[in-house]
């Protein structure tokens, strides 16, 4: 590198830039070139990493010296490069024995392992209780320590320091750490909060403090639970068949439906009639709860049970039940109607039955094609995880671990036995599913979870149904809570019991989450010290906590649900599910099932003030608080002027949450009741001339599919084509109608000549073993970037309805929106390879 | 040099245009090729642009193999080297043995620029030319089609050639043309003919009937050139990679 070379680029930049303009556009440029890039950056583009992500995106240079600076600090100090996963983990029998020997204490088993143990046992026994009881002396002594302000900052900083160390290392042991840290750190805030933060002397205080209190214990008890339920997820794999087919157990396919469209179903039943499995080996009922004569003749045309019963009591479950006594397979494949299974489903699953002869289930995940009300109306469609993707992408995963995962009520195989032994699907709760698994565990069964999708089906439609949907599930675990509560009872390891306490105390937030939503302003609006210590001890011990909490969730969850996005889901729903959840623990036996529409459409853009009301009530009231706060700001004395800040920022995190959830109270306008997905397959267009084309099928639905022809489009509209789509080694053809070319893209219309047609387009599409396989890239989660995200998703909603109520307001939006986005800009970021960008 | 033989499985079934189109496919994955037409019919050149009326090939020429090679070595518009049968009056038998009867008829000193690939277009079913170079050949492909004759002529292909019974040789593979999914018969003869076949004999590609194939010919150019969109550009780059993995050659 020469000096001239310098000059020259100097004065190249020169040309079009300021001098400083120029200054901090040379020096980005080397600091990347000397420090920062690996030397394979320069020869390959598409390891090249663009360390300054956000300074190429600016078009003003304004500012972009300090953004340097900041970033750099940023990449230096906080920064570390991701490494490099181990491959996943078996079950490994150390787990599972170190488990028992911790659970088992009381059970024969145990009784009789310990009476047989020799004298060393024993001692070893004596021991390991020794080491554990001074193991718990010491963590309760550390948890109650007394520290001040500085001394607690200082554990603060030296625990960080581990968490961000730990947070980039591989493996599931430094996730063990974090969580371990976040669990000491959450620990002794709660300790502290319990015993030295509540004013007893004032009524109000202490009514409106022991609240706070209360949905912090209840945070504080998910946090830990989850961790447990998360902490070694197995990642099971696919056992595999044996060669000799006559060995295959029989298997009956049920797919139930009350209301639903035929044409939501049809595709259900001719992928289930096109599942891999031995033909006389295999039955398929439809179990139509609504005594539909069109559903009969359906299944009469392709050749499928149909059944249907008196009455429709218990709903999906007793739907199930009846079929179950006219049926007599050896396992149950159970499939919504609207859970299109993939050919491969049988032979990936049923490998465990015959692996695990205790297996009872085994579950697989609910994958979506549609996008759910959330995706849709914030346009994050496989862009970003859904609400789904953290229970089946992790929780499952970690359930698997403790020998408790949940049935979910669809894309399950159920052994029939164990099923006939907890008298079928359990009827007692409107979550038949859970309570069944519940059941069955308490049997001494197993179940088991496999991680790929292989069934997908339709998400809700909307807000409003989605809500319901959350409502039931909610109601359905409080009754389980009550009923049959997994802490009490006989059957269940402790593990199992935490997972499942975890599963149902998780559907209770709705009334902690609201707590948390409204306590700022008991200080701004009430003058209430609802946490009553001083603000800088608050928030050395409360920092910490939240820190940690959000490090150890980003490292374990990051994958499946960004940071700061639980807040925003459980926000929309924590209003609509406080009420039925209470009412389900007050009187477990009241509710009735709801079916969750599916396949609507939605005509024009709207927004659902009737969904939003609760929140715009506390967005107002918030409102106010922050007006107060900005007044007290000014007016209060010097002591109370920290709590006022923490309170104020409190608000506005708040304001940011509940901004989010009402921006998805404006319902996307859905016009097509046949989902399109979209894919990157290669396909062959056969024009009426007979001309086969190369062309890219870019999307499909049950009922068209789109085209990418390279070059010039070379159909007209209303020609029919055929298109020629693979199926593993088979290729199909199926006759198309053009309905519309835009330069390289033609839309088309499926003409089907009958069901056969119409069950091997399902085979090459839905039905394709690798059809939901890599649905969605997964990107390092960053922590900063979505909680830009979660400030931008807020301010949508409140542009949202400042354009229902007052669309004057809609310029001040505009410039507030370019202001914030200035601002944020001005936060460091993660590199990124720059094929991304 | 990587040698590769291309042989219908009966006439029609589309031997010349599979290794025209693979030879220009085989081009554009950098490979360098020559493809030599040992079939009577002297066809491989017209995929290539040369006059119809100019009829003179290596069989035409007198002399040794490999100066009658170099003499008649032709390339086409778009770069790619063939040369052609020549027109005079041999049976396929006389081709293949003077073909093979001298002594070093494939080896890398026959031709002055010695190809990565060679490809030969063998004479349709002749078990006589696949005898003779098959033990020369590093890749065999049989072409076949799927109409109703397709089973009748396999059978004979098995008869004529004794050793496929017993053991299919490891280079021998059988590839589909002409496959029509939308046609019924086509289709069912095509999925009848894939499953009596061994799955480690079959390339694991086929080629689409395309009217552009026709065109194209008629228009002495392969598809290539006549249609960038063609269906048979994407299927034929696919063959051509699979057979640069089959060879070893990247």
């Amino acid at each position: 590198m020469s000096w001239a070379l310098v000059k020259q680029q100097w004065r190249s930049i020169r040309q079009t830039r300021s001098r400083l303009q120029s200054w901090t556009y040379i020096s980005v440029l080397y600091c990347q070139l000397l420090f920062f890039k690996q030397p394979s950056a320069h020869t390959s583009h598409s390891t090249a990493i663009n360390w300054f992500p956000h300074l190429s995106r600016q078009k003003s240079y304004v500012g972009n010296a300090l953004r340097a600076l900041l970033q750099s600090l940023y990449l230096v100090f906080v920064y570390q490069p991701p490494q490099r996963r181990p491959k996943p983990t078996k079950r490994t029998s150390y787990w599972r024995k170190l488990w028992q020997r911790l659970t088992r204490q009381n059970s024969a088993e145990a009784l009789a392992d310990h009476t047989s143990h020799s004298m060393s046992g024993g001692i070893w026994w004596f021991s390991n209780r020794i080491v554990i009881a001074i193991a718990t002396a010491a963590c309760l002594f550390a948890l109650t320590l007394p520290m001040s302000a500085p001394q607690q900052g200082l554990l603060l900083l030296i625990f960080w320091a581990i968490a961000l160390w730990m947070r980039k290392r591989p493996g599931n042991y430094a996730s063990l750490v974090m969580m371990l840290l976040s669990i000491f750190t959450s620990t002794r805030y709660i300790y502290w909060r319990v015993t030295e933060t509540v004013r007893w002397d004032v009524p109000l205080d202490a009514t409106l403090g022991l609240l706070l209190l209360f949905a912090e214990l209840y945070a504080w008890s998910i946090l830990i639970l989850g961790y447990t339920q998360t902490a070694w997820p197995l990642k099971r794999q696919v056992a595999k068949l044996p060669q000799d087919t006559s060995q295959w157990p029989t298997v009956d396919i049920y797919i139930p439906t009350y209301n639903e469209p035929l044409a939501v179903v049809r595709a259900t039943v001719l992928a289930a009639k096109a599942i891999e499995w031995p033909e006389h080996k295999l039955n398929i009922y439809l179990l139509d709860d609504g005594g539909r004569h069109d559903f009969y003749s359906y299944c009469q045309q392709v050749g499928v049970h149909y059944l249907a019963r008196e009455g429709n009591t218990h709903a999906k479950a007793g739907n199930l039940n009846a079929a179950l006594q006219q049926t007599n397979g050896d396992y149950i494949a159970i499939f919504d109607c609207d859970h299109i299974p993939t050919r491969g489903f049988l032979q990936l699953t049923m490998g465990w039955f015959l692996q695990s002869p205790d297996l009872a289930m085994l579950q697989t995940p609910h994958h979506f094609f549609s996008p759910d009300p959330f995706e849709r109306n914030l346009a994050i469609f496989r862009s970003r995880p859904n609400e789904g993707e953290l229970f089946y992408g992790l929780i499952q995963d970690g359930n698997d671990m403790w020998n408790a995962t949940f049935f979910c009520g669809s894309c399950a195989v159920i052994k029939r036995q164990p099923l006939l032994e907890v008298g079928g699907i359990a009827v007692e709760t409107v979550t038949e599913d859970a309570h069944t698994a519940l059941k069955m565990h308490r049997k001494g069964y197993q179940t088991a979870y496999l991680n790929i999708p292989l069934a997908a089906g339709l998400a809700t439609e909307n807000l409003a149904d989605h809500i319901g949907q959350r409502m039931r599930w909610a109601r359905g675990m409080a009754q389980i809570f009550r009923l049959d509560n997994p802490m009490l009872g006989k059957g269940l390891n402790l593990a199992q019991r935490l997972c499942y306490s975890n599963a149902m105390l998780y559907f209770l937030n709705g009334l902690p989450r609201l707590i948390f939503l409204m306590a700022p302003l008991a200080f701004l609006l009430l003058d209430s010290y609802i946490v009553f210590a001083p603000a800088v001890m608050i928030a050395a011990y409360a920092l910490p906590h939240i820190i940690h909490a959000n490090l150890t969730n980003s490292r374990k969850q990051g994958q499946f649900r960004h940071s700061f996005w639980a807040e925003m889901y459980e926000t929309v729903l924590a209003w609509y599910i406080f009420k039925p959840t209470t009412m389900a623990l007050i009187n477990p036996h009241k509710g009735k099932f709801n079916v969750t529409a599916k396949g609507q459409q939605v005509g024009e853009t709207f927004f659902d003030w009737r969904i939003s009301t609760p929140y715009l009530i506390l967005i107002t009231l918030s409102i106010l608080g922050f007006c107060f706060g900005i007044y007290k700001l000014f007016t209060v004395q010097n002591d109370d002027l920290l709590t006022v800040v923490l309170n104020l920022a409190w608000l506005s995190y708040n304001l940011i949450i509940i901004g989010g959830a009402v921006a998805v109270a404006e319902e996307a306008k859905q016009q097509r009741n046949a989902h399109r997905v979209a894919v990157d397959y290669p396909v062959t267009a056969f024009t009426t001339g007979e001309h086969a084309y190369a062309a890219t099928l870019v999307d499909f639905s049950a009922k068209g599919l789109g085209l990418m022809f390279p070059g010039e489009v070379p159909v007209k509209v209303g020609e029919v084509i055929k298109v020629t789509l693979a199926r593993g080694h088979q290729q199909s053809t199926f006759n198309c109608q053009v309905l519309s070319c835009r330069k390289h893209l033609v839309g088309t219309q499926l003409i089907f000549q009958d069901w056969r047609e119409e069950q091997r387009f399902i085979q090459s599409t839905f039905g394709r073993i690798d059809a939901w396989v890599g649905w969605r890239a997964h990107a390092e989660e960053q922590p900063l970037a979505s909680l830009r995200e979660v400030i931008g998703y807020g301010s949508r909603g409140y542009r949202r309805v400042a354009a229902q109520v007052a669309p004057l307001l809609l310029p001040f939006f505009s410039v507030f929106s370019r202001y914030s986005h200035w601002l944020l800009s001005f936060l460091p970021q993660s590199p990124k390879p720059r094929y991304m960008e | 040099m990587k040698v590769v033989a291309i042989q219908s499985l009966f006439p029609g079934a589309g031997g010349t245009s599979i290794t025209a189109h693979l030879m220009t496919a085989l081009e554009k994955s950098q490979q360098t090729v020559l493809g030599i037409d040992l079939c009577p019919y002297n066809d491989l050149r017209l995929w290539f642009g040369m006059p119809r009326n100019e009829l003179t090939g290596w069989t035409t020429a007198s002399g040794e193999l490999a100066q009658a090679m170099q003499q008649h070595r032709q390339s086409s518009e778009f770069g790619v080297s063939y040369i052609p049968t020549g027109e005079a009056g041999f049976t396929a038998n006389d081709i293949v043995r003077k073909f093979c009867g001298s002594d070093s008829p494939l080896s890398a000193n026959t031709f002055e620029k010695s190809p990565d690939i060679l490809l030969l277009n063998l004479p349709s079913a002749d078990a006589y030319a696949l005898q003779r170079l098959l033990p020369l050949s590093d890749l065999v492909l049989q072409v076949w089609a799927p109409e109703p004759r397709v089973s009748y002529r396999l059978q004979q292909f098995v008869r004529d050639n004794s050793f496929v019974a017993s053991d299919i040789p490891h280079s021998l593979f059988f590839l589909e043309n002409l496959q029509a999914p939308a046609l019924e018969l086509n289709n069912d003869i095509s999925a009848i003919i894939r499953e009596q076949l061994s799955d480690q004999a079959q390339v694991p590609a086929c080629v689409s009937r395309d009217q552009h194939i026709c065109e194209a010919l008629a228009t002495q150019q392969t598809t290539f050139e006549y249609s960038a969109g063609s269906a048979a550009n994407r299927e034929f780059l696919t063959i051509a990679k699979w057979v640069c993995n089959e060879l070893g050659v990247s």
